[in-house]
């Protein structure tokens, strides 16, 4: 059949049916929408863009916050020793957070994968996350004690005992730090299991005949497979590790530079404590930026791996 | 030199025994197929000989040394998988260099050597290409080219033909054939299509349930069948099978046929006379009248086409001898009928005989 057939079979409206069809479908989908997107709105477009208007006044707590501050909340955070130190911290969680889960929850995966107890040592392992931070922190707290356990088990050793793990400034970020990896590490290292029993084994099988040492199999063939699990794993931990908050506000209260342990720990200090409500919003206006870096980093890098392993 | 042998080779897994000790010699630059229903125990013991599948009992040796402890990178083997089995996040050149590159080879012999692989299958065009962006063709030619490059004493195929198209089957056939032709190593084929088995191999081993059924030239196996099983295991349509019985004159009455059989003096082991036997007849033994060559010895009889399947090239004829079906082959074929009644010759010269209890051949000096 000609094209010329085929117009004198068809009438000129021929596409008027498809578009009622697409204009329907979209009416359908967006009667479908309508409860998220009231959500997405009211409850999390609103109150960032409400958050970015409060960090130019000078809103205190109980007073009207109307009060136009213009830049003078950023200003004073640039100068702030307490942010500096803050940011800082954060920088430590952050970096420690990108290696630690991943690293720890890769090795106890690889190692428990196919044991004979491995139902059992994953749920030993998984346990600590289960429970609540703070109780976690509590716990921790006396771990960390200048007469807990830690310094005990030192002292055994014949290792200095006399640290306070928690009242210094070179320690206590690293020991809280350690005990949010304690209880964190579960989920990467259930994940990273999840991601190597779905790996194919043909391509490792052929590795170990094309003559590979299981080394050589490892990073060549199963890291670079196993490489989109290890995105997810990783952005889960740098975002958990950016916003904690739990372990560090417990255990770090009698730590004299609580402030400045990390920035939600400061944005909590002067949005509640110090009732400056303007300032606080100033400083999650700075987190917020920094995650959505971190996002789209981390769009680079997915994207990396997807165009890799397609 | 790369011959192959296995001794009273058995793979257990916990009590299920998927091998159950095969012995087979495989001489140097021969081309040997393994065939054999899904789960018969070919692909086992293909990745024993790889070495991707520990040994329980016995042993595997190739050129002359006892491999059960060596890995599988010291072996001298290079496998093709069903599944291509390519690195997916590596193009087409790495994939083929890698084995190469890990074992420190110099990359001018890297470079020689994948070079000839390339000239060889052809894969020129696709070299930076990632597995994904090739087609199932060109992979099951990236995967063979991965196993030339290593220089293997011997090659494993497993299954290495089922993810691709009739065509394309065909095609990659003739190009395995030609390989093994110019490369003369040692060729481990696994196939559950005895097609490929019959064309590709010069020596066929038939597997049921983790032992050898036997094992012979392409020839032998389809002309003396052992037993029942490789008799309707290799060929295509299968052999049909009857009940009969021995004569007192010592031939064969089949139910259904008013002229009894007679067998060619001295081929069979004949049981005793009233005893039973499985007779097997290939489909181009049972020649429709003026459709084929007119045996020797012919039976003839009518029956009535039950259904008829049009190849073009030929027709194939379902029909039946009393209650038993068979089908047969209607060469440069006519329109048929279903119902229509239909006049047979059958060849008592290609007769079979089996043993309906041991399913054994009772041809004399067949192996088991």
């Amino acid at each position: 059949m000609s094209a010329e057939d085929l117009a004198a079979i068809v009438p000129a409206e021929m596409g008027r049916a498809d578009r009622v069809a697409r204009r329907r479908n979209a009416r359908t989908a967006l009667a479908f929408m309508v409860p998220a997107l009231v959500l997405v709105l009211g409850f999390l477009l609103m109150p960032v863009v409400m958050n970015v208007w409060f960090s130019f006044t000078k809103w205190k707590r109980f007073q009207g916050f109307n009060e136009w501050a213009g830049i003078d909340n950023y200003e004073k955070l640039v100068g702030s020793v307490n942010f500096a130190a803050a940011f800082q911290n954060t920088v430590i969680w952050v970096v420690a957070s990108l290696i630690l889960p991943v690293v720890l929850g890769l090795s106890l995966a690889l190692l428990l994968r196919n044991m004979r107890f491995e139902e059992t040592a994953k749920t030993i392992f998984f346990l600590p996350r289960i429970l609540a931070p703070t109780a976690v922190g509590v716990i921790w707290y006396y771990v960390y004690a200048p007469d807990g356990i830690l310094n005990n088990t030192l002292s055994l050793f014949g290792l200095p005992d006399d640290v306070g793990w928690l009242y210094q400034d070179n320690t206590i970020t690293y020991a809280i730090i350690v005990t949010f990896v304690w209880q964190m590490v579960g989920l990467p290292m259930v994940l990273l299991l999840l991601g190597l029993a779905a790996l194919p084994k043909d391509p490792i099988e052929a590795a170990k005949m094309d003559g590979a040492t299981p080394f050589q199999v490892f990073t060549n063939i199963t890291l670079p497979l196993l490489s989109p699990t290890i995105l997810i794993v990783v952005i889960l931990s740098v975002l958990a590790g950016f916003t904690a908050f739990d372990h560090i506000w417990v255990m770090g209260t009698s730590f004299p530079g609580k402030k400045s342990l990390s920035l939600t720990v400061y944005m909590y200090y002067e949005g509640f404590s110090n009732n400056a409500w303007g300032f606080a919003s100033a400083i999650a206006v700075v987190l917020g930026l920094i995650v959505l870096a971190i996002t789209w980093v981390q769009a680079i890098v997915q994207d990396r791996v997807d165009r890799m392993l397609k | 030199m790369a011959r192959v042998t296995l001794t009273n080779l058995v793979k257990a897994y916990g009590a299920h025994v998927a091998v159950k000790g095969i012995n087979l010699d495989i001489a140097d630059k021969s081309f040997v197929a393994l065939v054999g229903p899904s789960g018969c125990g070919k692909s086992t013991t293909l990745r024993m000989i790889a070495g991707l599948e520990t040994v329980s009992w016995g042993e595997i040796s190739i050129a002359g040394k006892v491999v059960n402890e060596v890995s599988s990178r010291s072996r001298g083997v290079a496998m093709v998988f069903q599944s291509y089995a390519l690195y997916p996040h590596m193009s087409v050149r790495s994939n083929l260099s890698f084995g190469l590159r890990i074992a420190g080879v110099a990359k001018t012999e890297v470079d020689r050597r994948v070079a000839v692989a390339t000239e060889i299958l052809e894969l020129g065009p696709y070299m930076e290409r990632r597995p994904s962006q090739l087609s199932g063709g060109q992979r099951q030619r990236v995967a063979m080219g991965r196993a030339i490059v290593r220089e293997p004493q011997v090659f494993l195929f497993d299954e290495p033909l089922s993810n691709l198209d009739a065509k394309l089957r065909h095609q990659m056939r003739v190009e395995i054939k030609k390989l093994h032709r110019r490369l003369q190593n040692t060729v481990i084929y696994v196939t559950h299509d005895q097609v490929e088995a019959m064309t590709l191999a010069d020596q066929i081993v038939i597997m049921r349930d983790g032992l050898i059924e036997q094992a012979g030239t392409p020839a032998e196996v389809f002309q003396h069948p052992a037993n029942k099983f490789v008799a309707g295991f290799i060929g295509a349509p299968q052999m049909n099978f009857f009940a009969g019985t021995v004569t007192e004159a010592g031939q064969i009455r089949l139910r259904g046929l008013e002229r009894a059989l007679d067998v060619v003096p001295g081929r069979f082991d004949m049981p005793r006379a009233g005893a039973p036997v499985t007779v097997g007849l290939r489909p181009e033994h049972i020649v429709p009248q003026d459709h084929g060559l007119t045996p020797k010895n012919p039976i003839r009889f009518e029956a009535e086409v039950l259904l008829s399947e049009a190849l073009g090239n030929e027709t194939l004829i379902t029909s039946s001898i009393g209650a038993e079906e068979f089908v047969t082959r209607m060469l440069d074929p006519r329109d048929v009928a279903d119902g229509e009644r239909m006049s047979f010759a059958l060849d008592t010269d290609r007769i079979h005989l089996f043993d309906p209890e041991t399913e054994r051949s009772l041809r004399k000096g067949s192996d088991n």
